[in-house]
Order: C-alpha cells, then sequence, then structure tokens
C-alpha cells in the first residue's frame, strides 16, 4: 500500500513543525507540503495531489472551512480533515457541511490523529464521540423548513387558533407582544390575508392546522 | 417744568375750569351789560310815562281852572265873584299891582295870561295867577292849585326813592321836596335836566338832581299862556340799579354753583378716564418688571379705554405664549410650537430660530455622544476581539505545538501523561478565557449561536433551567456590531438575573424580522424596582448599548419576574 500524501495548512509555523515532526515518526504517511494560508495552498494544489489535508480554521485571509466549501468540487479527491482549537458544535456542523471527512481539536492524542488520517484516507468519516456530540447539539438549527410557515409562526398560529390573546402567546413563547403581532402580521403577508380570522381559515383550509 | 408734574387728572380739571371760568366771564358780562341797558330804558321808560301822566293830568288841571275862570270872565258885570276854586276873583280896569299877599307884576296883558305865584303863597302850595283882558278891563284870578302837589305826590311807579317835583323858570323849586322841608324855592336846581328843558327839549337821562345824588331823570316843560314850569320824575340810580344788583348776585352763586359741578365733573371724568390710565400705567409698571400674573384686566367697557385693556389682554396673552414657548425650550423640549402673533413678531421668530438652533445644537450633540460611545464600545470590542484572538490564535498553538513535542519525547510514560494532563488544562483555560473576552462563534455564526453556546455554559455551572428560542436566521449577514450588541445583553441580564432575582427559570428568545430584531429575556424572580437607580453598571450598559445600536429596550418587573424586552433595527 502506497503512503498517504499529507498537506499541513497552519498559518502557526511552530504548529506545522511540530506537526511534520510528529507525522514524520510514521512510515504510512508521506507529508508533501504546507501552506501558512489559503493562498499558498491553493498554489501548492496546482503541483501535489494530496490524500489527505490537515488544515485549521483560523487564518488570515480566506479561513479554513471556506477553503474545503471551495476545494469539494475543485479538488474531490482531497479529503479535509480539520484540526482547530475551536470546540464549538457550529464548527463542527460548519465543516461537514462544507463537505470535511474529519474534525479534530488540536489537543488530540497522536494516535487519535494517525486514526483519523487513516480513516479518513480510506474514504470514510471521522468524528470521535466528542465532536459527534457537539455536532448533534446543533444539527436541529440547521435543519431548514421548506414549510410556507416557519416553526415559530407556526407556533403562533397554532396558540391563535386555540383563541388564545397576543399576551398569552407572548408569555407561553417567551417573546415580546411586539414580536407576537410582527409573527402574525408576517404570516397574513405570507397567506395573502387581511385578519386573524382569515388567515385561520386559510391556515386551516391550507392544512397548516 | 411744575406743569408737566401736575397728573392728567389735576391738568383736565384745570382745563376744564379755566374754559368754563372764560366761558361765564363772557356770558356774564354780555348778559350783564344788556340787562343794564334794558334796566336803563326800563326805568327811563317808566320815568317819562309817570311824568307824562303828571304833565297831562296838571294841565288838564290848569285847563280846568281856565275853563271856570272863563265862565267868571263872561259874567264880570257881576262885579265879583266868590268862589271856592278861586281865592280871588277880580274884575280892574287896570293891572293892580298886587292882590291880597300876591303882587302881580305884569302892568299889560293881550290874552289870557297866566303866572306863577307859588313862591307868594304861606301855604307853600302851588298857585297861579290868571290875567285876562275883556271889554273894559281886566279879569284876575288867583287860584291854588293843591292838586297839582297831589298829583305830583302821587309815588306809583317811582320806587322808594322815586318823587315828582316842579321847577320854575328861575330854576328854584316850586314844590315840596321830599328829601328836604322848608320853602321849597330856597332850593336852586340847576340841573341838567332843567337846563335842557328851559331850552324847550323834553327828554330822559341819567345826572346828578339838586341834591347832588345820580339820578335818572324825566323832565318836561310845561308852557300854558306864559306859565313855566318844569317837571321832573326822577329815580334814584341806586334803587333804579337794584335788580341789576341783584342779577350779580345771582350771576355770581350760577358760577360758584358751576364751578362746584365742573369740580364734581371733573372728578368724575378724572376716575372714567385718568383712573383706566392709573391703572393701566401700573399694570405696564408691573409688566416692565417682568412679572405677567394678575396683570390682564377685564374691562366692560367698549371705547378706546375698553379697547386699550384689550389690547393690553392680547399683549398679555402673546407674551404669555411666547414666554410659555421659551420656558418649554428652556427645559430642552424642542418639540414645543408656537405660532407667530403675526408677520413682524420678531420675538417669535428669534425664539423659534434660537429653537431650531438648539434643537440642531443638541441633535449634533447627541449624534456625537452616539459616535463616541459606539466608537468607544467598539474599540472595547475590538481590543477583546484582538485579545481573544491573540490568546486563542497564539497562545492555544503554542500550547499545543508544546504538546505536540512533549509527544515525541522521550519521558517515562506517567511522565508524559501528567505533562500533558496539564498542558490539556491549560488550553482548556486559555479556550474560556478566549471565549468570556469574545466567543470567536459570536462573529463567525452570529447572536443566535453564541448565546445559545452561552446557555450551555450555564446550564453546566449553575442550578437555573434556561430555555432559549433562537429564531435567528442563517448567514442573515446581521453586523458584528449588532450581533455584539445582543450577545452582551444576554451576558448582562443573565448575570443579573443569576445574581439578583433568586430565579428558578430564565427564558430567552431571539427573534429576527426583516427590519429588527427581537430580544426577549424574562426570569421567575424576585424582581427589582426599574425606575430605581441601577446599582451596577449592569442595567446602564444594556441601556447604554441599545441607544448606540438606535433600538429600544422596556424593562418591566414585579415581585413575581423580570422582563426585558429589546428591539434593535436592522436595515
Amino acid at each position: 500500500m502506497s503512503k498517504i500524501k499529507i498537506i499541513v495548512v497552519d498559518d502557526h509555523q511552530l504548529f506545522r513543525e511540530g506537526m511534520l515532526s510528529l507525522l514524520a515518526k510514521n512510515d504510512g504517511l508521506d507529508i508533501v507540503g504546507e501552506a501558512e494560508n489559503a493562498d499558498r495552498f491553493f498554489e501548492l494544489m496546482d503541483t501535489v495531489d494530496p490524500h489527505v489535508v490537515l488544515i485549521d480554521i483560523t487564518m488570515p485571509g480566506l479561513n479554513g472551512l471556506e477553503v474545503i466549501k471551495m476545494s469539494k468540487s475543485k479538488y474531490p479527491a482531497a479529503k479535509f480533515i480539520v484540526l482547530t482549537m475551536h470546540a464549538e458544535g457550529q464548527y463542527v456542523v460548519r465543516a461537514v457541511r462544507n463537505g470535511a471527512f474529519g474534525y479534530l481539536i488540536k489537543n488530540a492524542d497522536e494516535q487519535e490523529l494517525l486514526d483519523a488520517i487513516e480513516t479518513v484516507a480510506s474514504g470514510k468519516k471521522y468524528f470521535n464521540s466528542e465532536i459527534s456530540q457537539l455536532m448533534i447539539g446543533n444539527m436541529a438549527i440547521e435543519e431548514e423548513s421548506d414549510k410556507k410557515l416557519s416553526e415559530r409562526e407556526q407556533e403562533v398560529l397554532e396558540l391563535v387558533s386555540e383563541g388564545k390573546t397576543t399576551k398569552e402567546i407572548a408569555e407561553q413563547l417567551f417573546v415580546s407582544a411586539r414580536t407576537v403581532e410582527t409573527h402574525r402580521v408576517n404570516m397574513m403577508k405570507k397567506l395573502n390575508v387581511q385578519n386573524t380570522a382569515e388567515l385561520i381559515k386559510k391556515a386551516a383550509h391550507l392544512k397548516l392546522i | 417744568m411744575r406743569k408737566l408734574s401736575l397728573n392728567i387728572g389735576n391738568k383736565l380739571a384745570l382745563i376744564l375750569i379755566a374754559f368754563s371760568l372764560v366761558i361765564i366771564a363772557m356770558i356774564s358780562a354780555l348778559f350783564y351789560g344788556q340787562f343794564d341797558r334794558a334796566l336803563k330804558e326800563r326805568v327811563l321808560l317808566q320815568l317819562s310815562s309817570v311824568k307824562q301822566l303828571k304833565v297831562f293830568k296838571i294841565e288838564n288841571e290848569i285847563k280846568d281852572r281856565i275853563e271856570v275862570f272863563h265862565t267868571y270872565n263872561s259874567d264880570y258885570d257881576e262885579g265879583f265873584v266868590d268862589s271856592l276854586q278861586f281865592r280871588y276873583v277880580q274884575f280892574h280896569d287896570a293891572i293892580p299891582s298886587q292882590i291880597g299877599e300876591y303882587p302881580l307884576d305884569v302892568s299889560f296883558v293881550e290874552s289870557l295870561r297866566l303866572i306863577d305865584l307859588t313862591q307868594s303863597n304861606p301855604d307853600l302850595h302851588p298857585t297861579i295867577g290868571f290875567i285876562e283882558p275883556h271889554e273894559t278891563g281886566y279879569a284876575i284870578g288867583i287860584a291854588e292849585l293843591s292838586e297839582i302837589q297831589e298829583i305830583l305826590l302821587q309815588r306809583t311807579g317811582l320806587g322808594q326813592t322815586g318823587e315828582s317835583y316842579l321847577v320854575g323858570a328861575d330854576s328854584l323849586l316850586r314844590t315840596k321836596s321830599r328829601f328836604y322841608s322848608g320853602t321849597p324855592w330856597n332850593i336852586a336846581v340847576k340841573t341838567e335836566g332843567v337846563h335842557n328843558a328851559l331850552a324847550g327839549i323834553s327828554s330822559e337821562g341819567l345826572f346828578p338832581d339838586y341834591r347832588g345824588v345820580e339820578v335818572f331823570s324825566s323832565y318836561e316843560l310845561i308852557s300854558i299862556h306864559g306859565l313855566k314850569w318844569i317837571i321832573l320824575s326822577e329815580m334814584d340810580h341806586q334803587e333804579a340799579l337794584f335788580p341789576l344788583r341783584r342779577l350779580r348776585t345771582n350771576l355770581i352763586f350760577i358760577m360758584v354753583v358751576i364751578l362746584v359741578v365742573i369740580l364734581v365733573v371733573s372728578y368724575f371724568l378724572s376716575r372714567t378716564i385718568v383712573s383706566p390710565v392709573l391703572l393701566m400705567e401700573r399694570k405696564l409698571m408691573t409688566m416692565s418688571k417682568g412679572i405677567l400674573d394678575g396683570v390682564r384686566a377685564e374691562q366692560k367697557r367698549k371705547d378706546e379705554i375698553g379697547r386699550m385693556f384689550d389690547a393690553l389682554n392680547k399683549l398679555v396673552t402673546g407674551l404669555s405664549g411666547v414666554i410659555g414657548f421659551a420656558d418649554k425650550i428652556g427645559s430642552g423640549n424642542f418639540d414645543a410650537q408656537y405660532t407667530q402673533l403675526s408677520e413682524d413678531d420678531k420675538l417669535g421668530l428669534a425664539l423659534m430660530q434660537m429653537k431650531d438652533r438648539l434643537k440642531e445644537f443638541q441633535d449634533n450633540e447627541q449624534r456625537l455622544i452616539k459616535e463616541n460611545q459606539q466608537s468607544i464600545l467598539d474599540g472595547q470590542e475590538k481590543e477583546r476581539a484582538r485579545l481573544s484572538r491573540e490568546m486563542h490564535d497564539g497562545l492555544g498553538p503554542l500550547l499545543t505545538t508544546l504538546r505536540l513535542n512533549i509527544q515525541t519525547q522521550d519521558f517515562g510514560e506517567k511522565q508524559k501523561r501528567d505533562l500533558l494532563h496539564r498542558i490539556d488544562e491549560t488550553i482548556t483555560e486559555v479556550r474560556r478565557m478566549s471565549n468570556n473576552l469574545m466567543p470567536s462563534v459570536l462573529t463567525d455564526f452570529g447572536a443566535g449561536e453564541a448565546i445559545a453556546n452561552l446557555i450551555r455554559q450555564m446550564e453546566n455551572a449553575v442550578p437555573i433551567k434556561f430555555r432559549f428560542k433562537n429564531d435567528m436566521k442563517a448567514d442573515s449577514g446581521i453586523s458584528d456590531f449588532v450581533n455584539i450588541t445582543l450577545y452582551r445583553i444576554a451576558q448582562e441580564a443573565i448575570n443579573n438575573a443569576l445574581k439578583h432575582s433568586q430565579a428558578s427559570e430564565i427564558k430567552l428568545s431571539l427573534t429576527e424580522f426583516k427590519s429588527y430584531i427581537s430580544f426577549y429575556i424574562s426570569d421567575d424572580g424576585v424582581g427589582f424596582d426599574p425606575q430605581a437607580r441601577p446599582s451596577g453598571n449592569g442595567i446602564r450598559n444594556m441601556k447604554e448599548r441599545v441607544k448606540v445600536a438606535n433600538g429600544s429596550m422596556d424593562i418591566t418587573s414585579d415581585d413575581k419576574g423580570t422582563t426585558i424586552e429589546v428591539e434593535i433595527p436592522i436595515k
């Protein structure tokens, strides 16, 4: 089996050097290049064809997540592992959506790093349990509804149809009364009706409630 | 100069008095002169008629005697006649020099001749001698005409001092004087009347009589058959003018009455004209001291004075309006409206310009303050972001590099684990500090995600239940500034609730609309008084941030909890 070709993209030279010396110990890995920012990485990609790219998120210029997104169609063979200090779920979700195959926090163990590289190089995704937890905790937010009404509007509509007053709805949904009113007005605009009675009628007709 | 110090009332009274005095004087003079002339005419006319009557009576008396004498004369054959009406009637061939005690100093007559024999009558009665020739001689009669004395003594129409008397051609008195007793003809009457009458003029006049007293006199010469008597009817000037003196007294009385009336009238004039003027003066003096209260005065009058007070009231109303307006401007109310009193209302115009300038100035100042605050906040946040990044991206990699180095070194297995563990702790601490300063999620994923992370951290650290509804749109392009504002508000609000509210649950919702973001935070704690001066910087910082972001913030709080509603506009 041939060696896995790797590129390391990080704006900190010390870190790159540390990473190189760590990976160099392993015979199955071949560091084919390093870059300190997005521009350098794209230049590099003209000459080499890596299997795995270890990339940081926070960098001067384009950040790592954007680089992954741009590379997905441009370099479909290169598989990205995010290697970052950011331990927030939002970054994980964004990275996965942009096409990353793995996500590691920088203080990951040496063994974990090697496992990740091998897993990703074989075409599978690698997320440890910690990262998976972060991802799941934030997935709900990313669920984009293609319904005509937003989730919140749907809630307001149901409460309105139950005959609740604006104040009661506001209390129940812990939003301001004006927010409830704005939701109601926005719904009436979306459903092209003039008043609350018509709104409920049309919503029932459309089987929204 | 003293005249100037008189007040209007006194001036008015003086003018009225002077004016009416002149008129009264003129009328009095005219009246007096006319009355004087009329009185004199009347007195003279009366004297003249009295005199005329007496002349008529006297002449009749004499004519009667003459007739009687004629009858005797036609019967002269009888020799002598014994008559009641004549003392003597005798017939002589020649005229004797004396009959009885009466001397006859006439020697020849051609026709009836009357001679005055009064001076020879011891009884002092008017006595006339009648001499008339007949065929052979002369008939001579001597008659005493005491009737004449009676006629003269009839004083009807002659008043107190009036008298009528006869004067002979020798200018000596013939009949008794009312004023002197004794023989009349010892009194010479050489007056203007006698003089004129002797010259044949019968007239009236005012001159001194025989006593030297000024009298009105009517005189006439009675001339019958050689007898020449002058009759004078006279009245003292003093008495005749008595009505004139009464008139003068009356005029003086009337004058006094008029003066009193004028004084009263001028008093009332000064009350009706001057007192409103004085009132106006006082009001204007009050106004000149800048006092407008109580200056307004109601006048029911419809004349110039009433209109003057109407104008004053209008002035007061106008000034009050201006003052109220200025007061509002002074207290910083630049929304105060003002209607100009007229196109030339310079004060009002100046105030309105002042208001506009002040408003502009205030707006500028507020904008500057806001810009200042924003730049301070911006600077602060930038500094935090920089620090956070430095720690995260500078310190962090150093530590991770260090970690990598340790991993590749040949330490003992246990020693290595300890070192790595300590470095992991350090990395976590750096990440926590960086996050507290400025979470990178805030700028990379927006306030909704950052607040969600914040709450996740809190949930693990404090025994309070959190509910958060993030209704922000993904990739909506909200500015960092608004994101930071929302995040800091969330931090402050949660912090306050944790510190003070004793709440068991905190509910937050973040809702993004097209034109604004609504942020709602409520807890079920003990509440506080939002009107009270905030004890810490928390509430004040929130308010400041919202204000700088042009948003609005409402805090309602009671013993069931606190609700904070924030709205931030987005373009």
